[in-house]
C-alpha cells in the first residue's frame, strides 16, 4: 500500500499542487490526501499532518517538502519495511 | 546528553527515551546512532514501532544515499530531549534506530572519534529559527 500511496501522491502533486506552491512555499513541507486531493502546508512535518487530519480525518495522507525531490535523505543502510528500494 | 563512540571508533551512539503510546505511556530507552546525512528527527524498526504502539500519520518518499528512493512509514512519538518531553515524527526502517539533524537543530554536538570516545549533545544557547 505505501507504494501506491506513495505513487498517488507524487502524480496528484505533479498533476494539481506543484504549480500552486512553488517556489513561494520552498522548503515547506506538504501533505496531500491521496483520496481527496486535498492538501496541508506547514512548516513543521507533523504539524503538517495535523492539519491534513483536521481537513479529512478518514484521509490516506503522503507528506512531500516542497521544492525537493524527497522529504528526507537517509542513509542507504536503513531501508522500510513497507516499501522498497527502486532506482530510478 | 551523554553517549559514546562504539569500540571500533566508526558509530556514535546516544541513549533516547521513547515514551510509548500504549496503555500507561510506558518509556524505553533506546541506544540511538547519530546521523548527520539523515535530515529528519528519527528511525525506528517496525518491531519497535508497533511494541511502542505509535500512532501512524502517513507515508513518505525519502532518498537514500545511493540515489535511490524508498517508501516509508511516518509514526508519531513524543521523545525526552534535553530533559524534556518532545513530539517528533518517526520513520520506520529496518536496521538500528537513526537520529537526523532535524532532532539535532539548535543543539551542540561533540564527538572524540575514538573508540569509546566521549559523545555529548548539548542545548544550543542561540535557538534556531526556521
Amino acid at each position: 500500500m505505501a507504494q501506491e500511496v506513495a505513487r498517488r501522491g507524487k502524480e496528484i502533486y505533479e498533476r494539481e499542487i506543484r504549480t500552486e506552491v512553488e517556489p513561494e512555499q520552498e522548503g515547506r513541507f506538504l501533505v496531500i490526501d491521496v483520496k481527496s486531493g486535498s492538501y496541508a502546508l506547514a512548516d513543521d512535518e507533523l504539524e503538517a499532518f495535523d492539519r491534513a487530519r483536521e481537513e479529512t480525518p478518514d484521509g490516506l495522507l503522503y507528506l512531500v517538502r516542497v521544492g525537493h525531490r524527497a522529504a528526507h535523505r537517509l542513509g542507504v543502510s536503513a531501508v522500510g519495511p513497507t516499501g522498497s528500494r527502486s532506482i530510478l | 546528553m551523554r553517549g559514546s563512540v562504539v569500540s571500533d571508533g566508526r558509530e556514535a551512539n546516544v541513549s533516547l527515551k521513547v515514551i510509548g503510546a500504549g496503555p500507561g505511556h510506558a518509556s524505553f530507552n533506546f541506544q540511538v546512532a547519530i546521523d548527520t546525512g539523515f535530515t529528519g528527527h528519527l528511525t525506528l524498526p517496525p518491531e519497535t514501532v508497533r511494541s511502542l504502539s505509535l500512532p501512524e500519520r502517513g507515508f513518505v518518499e525519502v532518498e537514500l544515499a545511493d540515489g535511490g528512493m524508498a517508501t516509508l512509514g511516518v509514526y508519531e512519538a513524543r521523545v525526552l530531549w534535553h530533559w524534556r518531553p518532545l513530539r517528533v515524527p518517526v520513520y520506520e526502517a529496518d536496521g538500528g534506530p537513526l537520529i537526523g539533524m532535524s532532532l539535532l537543530r539548535g543543539s551542540t554536538l561533540t564527538i572524540e572519534v575514538i573508540p569509546r570516545g566521549e559523545v555529548t549533545i548539548a542545548e544550543g544557547s542561540r535557538g534556531f529559527e526556521t
